[in-house]
């Protein structure tokens, strides 16, 4: 299941304990959830508006985008940037902007690289004018005239970056000392090479904005830094346990750069699959000769899978597909498995479903906790050195 | 291997057949489909074991007394020496400088055995560390402090020539992906295999060499002697073999280790084995008495090579079976047997 991050909350949890030799200590632990949209805003800090057009169109025109982003690119082809400002045509590229980077989020081409992030997530900002801008078709090394539509659309961009990417980076993330980044590999994998791709890249210039390094107490009381970071391959219960390590090697295969400048910065890094709620069991299904490792469940209502559509209440048993073992192949190229995104949904080498969470018995001692998958050493690593 | 296609089963489709696990592999009829839940390996309950309560760290006055004394001391004989010298030199310059050369040299030696003895000392603290991470890497099941473990193993093994193809064929998994406590595991059944046969080897030997002294010697006294020296002797070998390489003092501490391990473990082991003991002792006395002597010795000092295994060896016993006294007994009496 996955609940949508919509906005940035935070909990305060103060843990009690004692330590090895008796004393006991309060360790105050703040968890601060932001939508991981939002991160793709961080590297926009360091670009121009000309730099963002110029990167969101390219991005547009490549691969399975361009079909998503043709009612945008019919648009963009009226609007002249040197002409004079026009808020109705602004309005209208934003909204049209702002669909496209929605469409191609859906389930079948599950992109990830979609600055900026407020347009998907806008949290607080639904609405607001901050968010009416689009990247415009502008000519090279040029300046942009005064009162022009480029003109306008620059200052929104320089606004935007200002007035929403900073504050946020310098009240909640600058703050961290121990980041969990939560992937969800699963869905790239339903939808193809692309957007496989297209998640390693939105990860590369996430890493590059976290300021990693050992935590020194003088770097804790001025600048925190992040000195442990952990990458989670979410949803494992999606699959069975013997693909967890492959969807490991996979993950850290994607996040290999940035980890190794974490490492070299003094940081610990590592990469773990996991599932805050394991809403699967798994079997075995025999089908001839053939035995697949397979996962039960009841699949959220309204999945699709081989023509049928689950309502919600009943029980399949699933086998995914085989992740890939070998790496080179996998990262190679554009055709390395077929996704949703290109084939019918029969053809595709992976299926993985949405699950509903489990149905918990109530017992003598209460209603039981959820089961999870690793949770307990995804705790260890960030917090574990905490509490000796 | 061809890649296999994602499938979906529903389960109230009539040729679908939900087995239980326990139930006998029928084979299915044709075209349907078996599909088998499998007991949850997350869900089973964790073993954990609790720890022993923690030392107290707090200032050890015990050892600022034997430092203390000991400074005294050295002071002392230092101060001894240069007035020995000095008397020498008044006597004659000859006898002097023979002194002065003679002080030097002891303290060169004294310098370089305690060099050894550090060294010794400080790889017997080493492999103990490596064997407790081991325990818990085997817990906990963390890939890299497992990939650091068996690196470090392989950095022990590196001396110890019989092991070469061993260390090969692990080296050659060390790109793989395997979980900790397995690549542990893997670790232990590649390097330990021959290291624990050896070991076998070396305690039954020690054992048959006391067992037979104890019921021949004439004298009370010649067995004490002999029974210690063969025990001390049986413990280095074991410390060398899984590559300790122990001085005096790293003996003294490993026989401390291996005697204080006894005392625990026996207290568990009496119920099985000890009563064996006890009661093949007995049959033996009435036989001969100096013959279930001989037996009982030669027992006690396989259960101290034992317990010394426990000690030394560099992994905990996971993958392999720990060796028990009743095949070190077996090879025992088979000896005897095979003599008489």
């Amino acid at each position: 299941m996955a609940a949508m991050t919509s906005s940035i909350s935070e909990l305060r949890l103060v843990i009690d304990y004692q330590r090895e030799n008796a004393a006991t200590r309060t360790l105050t632990l703040d968890i601060v959830d932001y939508p991981g949209e939002w991160l793709l805003d961080l590297p926009l800090l360091d670009k121009t508006y000309e730099q963002w057009s110029a990167e969101s169109l390219m991005l547009s025109r490549q691969g399975p985008r361009a079909k998503l982003a043709a009612g945008w690119h019919a648009q963009l082809a009226t609007l002249d940037p040197l002409a004079h400002e026009d808020e109705q045509a602004t309005l209208k590229a934003a909204r049209l902007f702002t669909d496209y980077l929605r469409t191609c989020r859906d389930e079948r081409f599950a992109m990830s690289l979609l600055p900026p992030g407020r347009f998907l997530m806008p949290g607080n900002l639904a609405g607001s004018p901050a968010l009416t801008f689009a990247p415009l078709d502008v000519p090279n090394g040029a300046e942009a005239p005064e009162h022009s539509l480029w003109a306008m659309m620059q200052r929104r961009f320089e606004a935007y970056k200002d007035v929403v990417v900073r504050p946020f980076f310098r009240d909640h993330f600058a703050r961290l000392d121990r980041q969990i980044v939560l992937v969800d590999a699963l869905a790239a994998f339903n939808a193809g090479p692309e957007a496989l791709h297209d998640l390693e890249s939105a990860l590369g210039g996430i890493l590059d904005c976290f300021r990693t390094g050992r935590a020194t107490w003088l770097s804790s009381l001025v600048r925190p830094r992040i000195d442990r970071i952990l990458f989670a391959a979410t949803k494992a219960d999606h699959l069975h346990h013997l693909s967890h390590d492959r969807l490991e090697a996979i993950l850290r295969r994607m996040v290999e750069r940035a980890a190794h400048r974490a490492e070299m910065a003094g940081a610990a890094v590592d990469v773990v699959a996991l599932a805050a709620v394991r809403a699967t069991r798994e079997a075995q299904v025999q089908r001839g000769r053939e035995t697949l490792p397979s996962i039960i469940g009841i699949p959220a209502a309204g999945e699709t899978a081989n023509g049928d559509t689950f309502d919600g209440k009943m029980e399949v048993a699933t086998f995914p597909g085989d992740l890939p073992a070998n790496l080179d192949e996998l990262f190679a190229g554009q055709h390395s498995f077929h996704g949703l995104s290109t084939k019918a949904g029969h053809d595709a080498d992976f299926r993985f479903l949405k699950f509903r969470p489990p149905f918990l018995e109530k017992d003598d001692a209460g209603t039981p906790a959820l089961p999870h998958i690793r949770l307990d050493r995804a705790l260890q690593f960030l917090i574990g050195d905490r509490l000796t | 291997m061809t890649t296999r296609k994602p499938a979906t089963f529903k389960l109230n489709d009539p040729s679908v057949i939900v087995r239980d696990p326990d139930d006998e592999m029928v084979r299915p009829a044709r075209g349907t489909i078996q599909i088998t839940p499998e007991a949850d390996p997350s869900q089973l309950p964790v073993t954990i074991e609790t720890p022993l309560a923690p030392v107290r760290r707090g200032f050890r006055w015990g050892a600022l007394f034997w430092s203390a004394l000991g400074g005294l001391v050295v002071l002392g004989a230092g101060v001894s020496a240069i007035r020995l010298i000095d008397d020498l030199f008044a006597l004659n310059p000859g006898l002097g400088i023979l002194g002065l050369v003679l002080a030097v040299a002891t303290l060169i030696a004294v310098v370089v055995i305690a060099g050894r003895e550090i060294l010794g000392l400080s790889r017997l603290a080493s492999i103990e560390r490596l064997h407790a991470r081991a325990a818990a890497a085997l817990l906990s099941d963390d890939r890299s402090e497992g990939r650091v473990i068996v690196d470090e193993l392989l950095k022990i093994a590196r001396g110890n020539p019989r092991l070469a193809r061993a260390r090969a064929s692990l080296e050659g998994h060390a790109g793989d992906i395997i979980d900790g406590a397995d690549r542990i595991r893997l670790a232990e059944r590649e390097l330990m295999t021959p290291l624990d046969q050896e070991a076998r080897r070396l305690i039954s030997v020690a054992a048959q060499r006391v067992s037979v002294v104890t019921a021949v010697s004439p004298r009370a006294v010649v067995d004490i002697l002999f029974v210690s020296v063969a025990a001390l002797r049986m413990v280095r070998q074991l410390a060398r073999l899984y590559g300790a390489r122990p001085g005096a003092l790293g003996m003294i501490q490993l026989m401390r280790h291996a005697v204080s391990h006894l005392a625990i473990t026996g207290g568990v082991a009496a119920s099985d084995s000890l009563i064996q003991q006890m009661l093949g002792h007995g049959i033996a006395a009435k036989l001969s008495a100096r013959l279930g002597e001989g037996i009982l010795n030669g027992l006690l000092t396989a259960r101290l090579g034992l317990a010394a295994i426990d000690v030394i060896r560099p992994l905990p016993f996971a993958a392999l079976p720990r060796p028990a006294l009743s095949d070190l007994a077996k090879d025992l009496l088979n000896k005897r047997a095979g003599d008489e």
